[in-house]
């Protein structure tokens, strides 16, 4: 019976641990509270505005380094605290947009829903992100 | 022919083999369109597997390709080149850097054929290209450029590919805005996408001929390992950009298992839909044979057995609606028929004023009735009896009276008769006769009497007549055994005798 009950007990847990390493990655929420969704070409838009808004890169830093959005700056979400942002963006009319891998990352939705808790007011969240802008062919730095 | 001379069952059968004659038709007709479609379908579904391939092969070179400008343009000896181009009209950095992917090998190695690296300025207008062999048209295809101009805003930082046919084959060119969100200017890469094009045939595993549009041979990885007879050709044309045909490609599928799949569903099909048609036609032949034939046959028995005389045939077996409709009107027809022969043989028998058995009946069952009697040498009675001075009774009370009179005499001899086999007639006249067989002289004397008596009691008047005051009658009877010398003539002849006597005696009286 005991012998059994350790079997099954591991057998369980590798069981769950495959289903979780096959289960597709979870969906970005649609939208996030207070911050405002924007499309690739509302990205362009912004940026190239006379005041473009702080771009923030929610990627990994190797994923950052290969490419990314003109003018953004790295900033992992794990990584995001208040005082880092407020010295990227002292004044919270500041507008910020926080960007990742796509729909199926959930880092940028989380910084922007954090930032928006922060107290900033003009927060655009590119769901997107770095699929959409290199599926559009739109230009990349490096 | 004429219709007279064509039968149902020779009608049905000709229908039942036109029919399989026709299925057999279908069948062949079947078998030939089934070889065809699979073909066909298989064409189709083969063309689209194709198609899909090479718009996926074309959807990987454009990554590609605009990979390979991406990291070129984003090096930083690209943007000093352009710059000083840009600048002071310095064409020979830009040149060299442009060169350098086909010195150094930049392009990876069997995954694209590079043609050419041609740079433009924001207007489109060319600032330089590498100086390879290949000998291009200067400026941008003519595609690329109608699509680039009528890009305004965001769009016109977005790269833009498309498939055009150059002056030696079909090239594939990707257009990248230069300068990043602010565009300086504009990097295409050409590349000879014929090169990519063969991996079709390892994508769809199937051997393949690549012809450029002026239809020569590109690419051929097609064997003669197969005779042609069992290679299916499929042609797909992929078309450039502005809707010309681009490429043909040709792949070549082995048929050998679908012929073998086709051969097999069409044995199937044949054999099955045979066996269902001979199925068919023979139930339909036993169908008819048991509910058309056979009543028909049964029918004409009937009807020749009714024309026979025999009334009572009557049809009723298992046959069809329309047969059963017509046996009923048959049967009932018979049977009208026969009541109606009833009715008439009753009054060819009967009397029509006294309702008693007529001379002719008489006379007939006089004659059977003696053979009988012959037969069994029983004894034979004949009563013969006549109302009384009926002459003076109809002179005194008129022929209506008269009527009636013998109405009444009728009525009692019925009566006076009990037994089935006696039969009282109207002999003629006045007169009426009573045939008794297996009856002695006693029996016979003893049923006159009877009616005599009922006669009486009957009190019927007769002013006129000179024997009574009452309606009165002479009896006459015989008997004898049937045998050689007495046969029914005489035995009418020895009542009618008797008759005369009881006349002549003074009447109302019985005489044997």
């Amino acid at each position: 019976m005991m012998l059994r009950a350790l079997l099954v007990v591991p057998a369980c847990v590798l069981a769950f641990a495959t289903f979780a390493a096959h289960a597709e990655k979870p969906l970005a929420p649609p939208t996030v509270a207070g911050a405002m969704l924007v499309s690739a070409e509302q990205v362009v838009e912004l940026i190239t505005a006379p005041l473009p808004p702080v771009l923030l890169d929610s990627r990994r830093r190797e994923e950052f380094d290969k490419g990314h959005l003109e003018g953004a700056v790295h900033m992992h979400d794990t990584e995001l605290t208040r005082e880092k942002l407020a010295r990227l963006a002292a004044a919270p009319e500041r507008a910020l947009l926080f960007y990742c891998n796509g729909e199926r990352c959930l880092r940028s939705s989380n910084s922007a829903r954090q930032a928006v808790a922060w107290g900033y007011r003009k927060v655009y969240w590119f769901r997107g992100g770095w699929q959409e802008w290199t599926d559009k062919h739109l230009p990349v730095a490096h | 022919m004429p219709i007279e001379r064509i039968s149902l069952r020779a009608l049905a059968v000709g229908v039942v083999l036109a029919l399989g004659l026709l299925s057999g038709l279908l069948l062949g007709f079947a078998a030939l369109t089934v070889k065809s479609a699979a073909f066909e379908s298989q064409k189709k579904s083969l063309a689209r597997v194709i198609e899909v391939a090479s718009v996926e092969v074309i959807r990987q070179l454009d990554q590609r390709v605009f990979g390979l400008g991406t990291s070129l343009q984003a090096r930083d000896e690209f943007r000093v080149a352009l710059d000083r181009k840009l600048a002071d009209g310095e064409g020979a950095p830009l040149q060299a850097v442009l060169r350098d992917p086909f010195v150094h090998g930049f392009v990876d190695a069997g995954q694209l054929d590079l043609v050419k690296l041609r740079v433009y300025d924001a207007a489109l207008a060319p600032l330089g290209e590498n100086d390879s062999k290949a000998r291009l048209p200067s400026g941008l295809p003519p595609v690329l450029q109608t699509q680039a101009a009528a890009r305004t805003g965001v769009e016109r930082l977005k790269a833009l590919g498309a498939l055009w046919l150059g002056p030696t084959g079909p090239l594939y060119s990707v257009l990248l805005p230069v300068g990043g969100l602010r565009v300086r200017g504009y990097l295409e890469v050409v590349v000879d996408p014929s090169f990519n094009l063969t991996a079709v045939a390892r994508m769809t595993r199937m051997p393949m001929t690549l012809l450029g549009a002026d239809g020569r041979v590109l690419h051929s990885s097609a064997s003669p390992e197969k005779p042609e007879a069992e290679m299916l050709a499929v042609d797909y044309v992929l078309p450039a950009a502005d809707g010309q045909p681009a490429f043909h490609l040709i792949c070549l599928d082995d048929v050998t298992q679908l012929r073998d799949d086709v051969r097999h569903t069409t044995f199937i099909l044949l054999a099955g839909t045979g066996l269902l048609v001979c199925v068919f036609l023979l139930f339909a032949i036993a169908f008819f044979n048991r509910f058309l034939f056979g009543p028909v046959r049964g029918l004409q028995a009937d009807m020749e057995r009714c024309a026979g005389g025999d009334l009572s045939a009557t049809i009723d077996r298992p046959m069809l609606k329309e047969f059963r409709v017509l046996a009923e009107s048959f049967n009932l027809m018979a049977r009208q028929l026969a009541g109606k022969i009833e009715e008439l043989r009753l009054l060819s028998c009967t009397d029509g004023l006294t309702a008693l058995s007529n001379r002719h009946h008489f006379d007939l069952a006089l004659v059977l009735e003696w053979s009988r009697a012959r037969r069994t040498q029983n004894l034979l009675s004949l009563i013969i009896l006549d109302v009384d001075h009926f002459k003076l009774y109809n002179d005194h009370y008129g022929h209506p009276a008269g009527d009636t009179c013998l109405k009444v005499v009728g009525q009692l001899l019925n009566r006076a008769v009990r037994r089935p086999t006696d039969i009282a007639a109207r002999y003629g006249g006045e007169e009426f006769a009573i045939l008794l067989p297996d009856t002695d002289s006693a029996g016979a004397r003893c049923i006159a009497e009877a009616f005599m008596s009922d006669l009486a009691k009957a009190r019927l008047p007769h002013a006129a007549s000179p024997t009574s005051q009452r309606v009165t009658v002479s009896i006459g009877i015989a008997s004898c055994r049937a045998a050689d010398d007495c046969d029914a003539d005489k035995l009418l002849a020895a009542a009618d005798d008797a008759l005369y006597r009881a006349k002549h005696a003074g009447r109302n009286r019985i005489e044997s």
